[in-house]
């Protein structure tokens, strides 16, 4: 494959992703996702989302290939999930990640970064830089046992960065901290897609994804219920919203009526879309 | 060096320092270095040793005691406890195969095993050169030999017993490689070092012509899927007897501890690339 | 279950059948070496006893065989068999020292003690239990003495054979044998007795007292073993290594058997003192006794 062909290529291509596990000792099948497609294209901020159990952290693992699926494909810049070489172009947070209490946090990252093969000359220069973006600089010298929740999170952003990856994955990157550490961990995310990098976000904060997100795809029960840009999934086509200067949202013939007949000032008229939480308990709930 | 290579000894390398400086490695150093240091003021308890042996035999027991425990606790702490609390999630989300990984913790977890074999078989050599000089002028006083102690024999027992605790690390790793617990990896694997220290028991049976043919092939049988860790037990020849341990058994003890860590190792890979973590 | 989950089952579980073919080509494999290394160690390693494991000083000897600390754990599992020596409880005191004398089978004062609580105040704290030598008849207390002296020999003889050249053992056998054929038929018997010194005097670094009570015995109460003995005590004679212990094989053979093998000229003390005297007092087996 070509440079040419390589940038079309998607950051990550799903097909028809299924993955079971045996439990207990007679084996019971369980199916964690059940013949999911999507695709991340690169460059954007993509949301997985869904409730627990929907099958979004096997999927996870599968694109980062810790776990091999029982059939279909999942590609990573057009190569095999399962291959280690995929894996040198991506970042990982995992959820509430826990890292070797004993080192510091520059001890931490450059232990990342030569792993993942970064040039020797290059580790203290990258480490700084990953630190920075994940606004872990002044703290870098403290012993990782010693870092609050957010800090952790922090911390792990930078390892997961460390290497400058093209795409980098994170689960839960907010969960357990506060709205300040929260709004910062954004504020790195905006930071890596404007560098160019694609993210692939994992979060119950559905206020956070909605505003950090370019496209979504949902989960639940191991499908995928629907995927697309946030204005697809959460627009309601079959409603109308009028942003009138006062008063309540009307129908629209009845809203030209209304200002021809009561000469009510309407700015818009637009379709209603809904918060993705309000999403979420409408349509998840019912399945 | 290859980046194989290079992955394997920076995760070594990881360990190792994370497992240096934790308090229960110090803890237990300065457990086993006290109690070869308090075994000068027990002499008293003897009974028909030479004060040598006393003393040697607090060092070695302290050796395999404690370096038992550290290379069982350590092995589950740095493996095991990284893959259920997600750490190893870390690792090996970056390009490091299953197989680094877990070598990876095995060699750093050997080198701790090395450090604290090392400095035990260091305080131990210098009790017993310190008891060795006074009790050598009392000797000569009375017109006898000097008892004996070699310095070169307790670097060679110091050798066999990283040796043998190379292999119960690596054990530790094989089951802890498919555990599903904390508990299970520890017991399984101070069960897998009991039968290893009584292997010879099924040796000695099979050997014996008394017991039955099929007893006896079960026992041989049994005998093979165990390494015999008493093999090592080879303290008092290597530190206190002048005629030590002949090379060829020397050098088929650590031959033998190379191949056992090396089949280790090969069945915990095997199993850990199968596991989903 | 039906098939299908069967055979899943099995597919899950082979992983672990090839782990375990694995372990058994390693121990094969390494075999060769095991069998090296294993020809030197094994005779350091005392023999495992089940039955001892079995028994409430398990926790010991299950530490002190797998896990080092043999001599401490023994000596400590010695303490507790004096304890119970000094009240009177024989089969607490023997359960101990077998213990200790498991896990340091090297160690001659556990081998040596142990002997002589069997063979000589265990017989008499069990005619103190059945109301003493008043109301135990003189046959009952004789097999009590007899038993506990075939016990205490048996014990010897196990030991002969883990240490084949410690002449300790059987001089002590000896000494046992000749006070306890004397407490139970009123007579030594010579021949057992000179059996086990002469089985003393054939190992390496016999006490020089060993031979002087060999001669003795077959010289005086011996006829039939009085020739063997003097060929012995004159190749010993033709071996010695120093002109003294020539002199001492010499001037036993002036004394007990004269003849051919007269010595050119004869010691001015008696060989049997002489002997005595060069008897260092840790050697003799009693001297542990006199403590009591």
């Amino acid at each position: 494959m070509s440079e040419t062909e390589k940038q079309g290529v998607p950051a990550i291509e799903i097909e028809n992703l299924t993955k079971d596990f045996r439990i207990g000792i007679r084996g019971v099948k369980l199916r964690a996702v059940d013949g999911a497609s999507f695709s991340v294209r690169r460059g954007e901020v993509f949301g997985l989302l869904g409730p627990n159990g929907s099958g979004k952290s096997t999927t996870l693992k599968i694109v980062l290939g810790l776990l091999r699926p029982t059939s279909g494909s999942c590609r990573i810049f057009g190569e095999e999930s399962t291959k280690v070489s995929a894996r040198s172009r991506v970042g990982f947070l995992p959820e509430a990640p826990y890292f070797y209490g004993y080192l510091s946090g520059r001890e931490l990252v450059e232990f990342y970064a030569r792993l993942c093969g970064v040039p020797a000359e290059k580790v203290a220069a990258r480490t700084d830089d990953a630190l920075a973006l994940a606004g872990m600089s002044e703290a870098a010298h403290r012993r990782v046992r010693t870092y609050s929740k957010g800090m952790l999170q922090r911390i792990g952003v930078a390892q997961a960065v460390v290497h400058d990856p093209d795409l980098i994955v994170l689960d839960e990157p907010t969960a357990g901290i506060d709205p300040i550490g929260s709004a910062e961990i954004g504020d790195a995310v905006r930071e890596m897609k404007a560098r160019g990098k694609t993210v692939v976000l994992c979060s119950h904060l559905l206020g956070q994804v909605e505003a950090l997100c370019d496209r979504v795809a949902i989960m639940d029960r191991g499908k995928l219920v629907v995927t697309g840009t946030l204005d697809e999934v959460l627009t309601q086509r079959g409603k109308q919203l009028a942003v009138v200067g006062a008063g309540t949202p009307l129908d629209a013939r009845l809203v030209a009526e209304l200002r021809e007949r009561y000469g009510l000032n309407i700015e818009s008229v637009s379709h209603p879309r809904i918060s993705l939480e309000r999403y979420f308990l409408d349509n998840l709930k019912k399945r | 060096m290859t980046f194989f290579l290079k992955k394997i000894f920076w995760i070594a390398r990881n360990t190792f320092t994370e497992a240096v400086r934790q308090k229960f490695f110090s803890f237990l150093l300065l457990l086993g270095a006290g109690l070869i240091a308090v075994s000068l003021g027990l002499t008293n308890f003897d009974f028909g040793n030479s004060e040598l042996k006393f003393i040697a035999d607090f060092g070695f027991g302290g050796v395999f005691l404690f370096g038992s425990v550290l290379a069982v606790v350590m092995s589950v702490q740095l493996f095991f406890t990284e893959i259920e609390n997600r750490t190893a999630l870390t690792l090996l989300a970056k390009p490091v195969r299953r197989c680094e990984f877990l070598l990876g913790k095995f060699f750093g977890v050997w080198a701790l095993l090395g450090v604290f074999t090392f400095l035990m078989c260091v305080v131990l050599a210098c009790v017993l050169s310190l008891r060795a000089g006074t009790l050598a002028e009392a000797a000569a006083a009375r017109g006898l030999p000097a008892p004996f102690f070699s310095l070169g024999g307790t670097a060679l027992f110091a050798l066999m017993q990283w040796a043998r605790l190379g292999i119960v690390a690596a054990m530790t790793i094989a089951v802890s490689s498919f555990a599903q617990t904390y508990l299970y990896a520890v017991v399984v694997s101070f069960g897998g070092l009991l039968v290893g220290q009584l292997q010879y028991v099924f040796q000695d049976f099979a050997s014996d012509e008394k017991g039955g043919t099929l007893a006896r092939a079960v026992a041989g049988t049994a005998a093979k899927f165990i390494p015999n860790l008493q093999l090592f037990n080879v303290g008092d020849a290597l530190v206190l007897e002048p005629a030590g341990l002949s090379s060829a058994a020397l050098l088929s003890a650590l031959g033998f501890a190379a191949l056992w860590i090396a089949a280790l190792l090969a069945i915990g890979v095997g199993l850990f690339r199968s596991r989903e973590i | 279950m039906d098939t299908t989950a069967i055979f899943e089952f099995l597919r899950s579980r082979a992983k672990f059948a090839v782990a375990a073919a694995g372990l058994f080509a390693a121990g094969t494999l390494t075999s060769p070496l095991e069998r090296v290394a294993w020809s030197e160690a094994r005779e350091r390693i005392g023999a495992f006893s089940p039955e001892a494991l079995g028994s409430s000083a398990g926790t010991g000897v299950a530490l002190g065989t797998l896990g080092g600390f043999r001599t401490v754990i023994a000596d400590v599992a010695w303490l507790r068999a004096f304890h119970f020596w000094e009240t009177r409880d024989a089969v607490a005191c023997l359960k101990f020292a077998e213990l200790a004398m498991t896990l340091a089978p090297e160690q001659f004062f556990f081998l040596e003690n142990a002997a002589n609580y069997i063979a000589f105040d265990f017989p008499v704290w069990e005619i103190r239990r059945r109301g003493g030598t008043r109301q135990v008849p003189a046959p009952v207390r004789r097999e009590i003495h007899r038993k506990a002296m075939n016990e205490a020999l048996r014990l010897l003889e196990n030991a002969a054979e883990r240490m084949p050249d410690d002449p300790r053992v059987f001089v002590l056998a000896a000494q046992i044998s000749a006070m306890k054929t004397d407490t139970i038929y009123g007579a030594v018997d010579f021949g057992k007795t000179a059996a086990y010194y002469r089985n003393a005097c054939e190992r390496p670094g016999a006490p020089l007292f060993a031979f002087a009570t060999y001669a003795k015995f077959a010289a005086e109460h011996l006829p039939a073993e009085r020739g063997n003995a003097e060929a012995f005590l004159a190749r010993c004679r033709d071996a010695a290594e120093s002109a003294e212990e020539k002199r001492f094989f010499e001037a036993l053979l002036a004394e007990y058997f004269g003849g051919e093998n007269q010595p050119p000229h004869k010691s001015s003390s008696s060989a049997e003192s002489r002997a005595e005297l060069s008897v260092p007092a840790s050697e003799n087996g009693a001297s542990q006794r006199t403590n009591k």
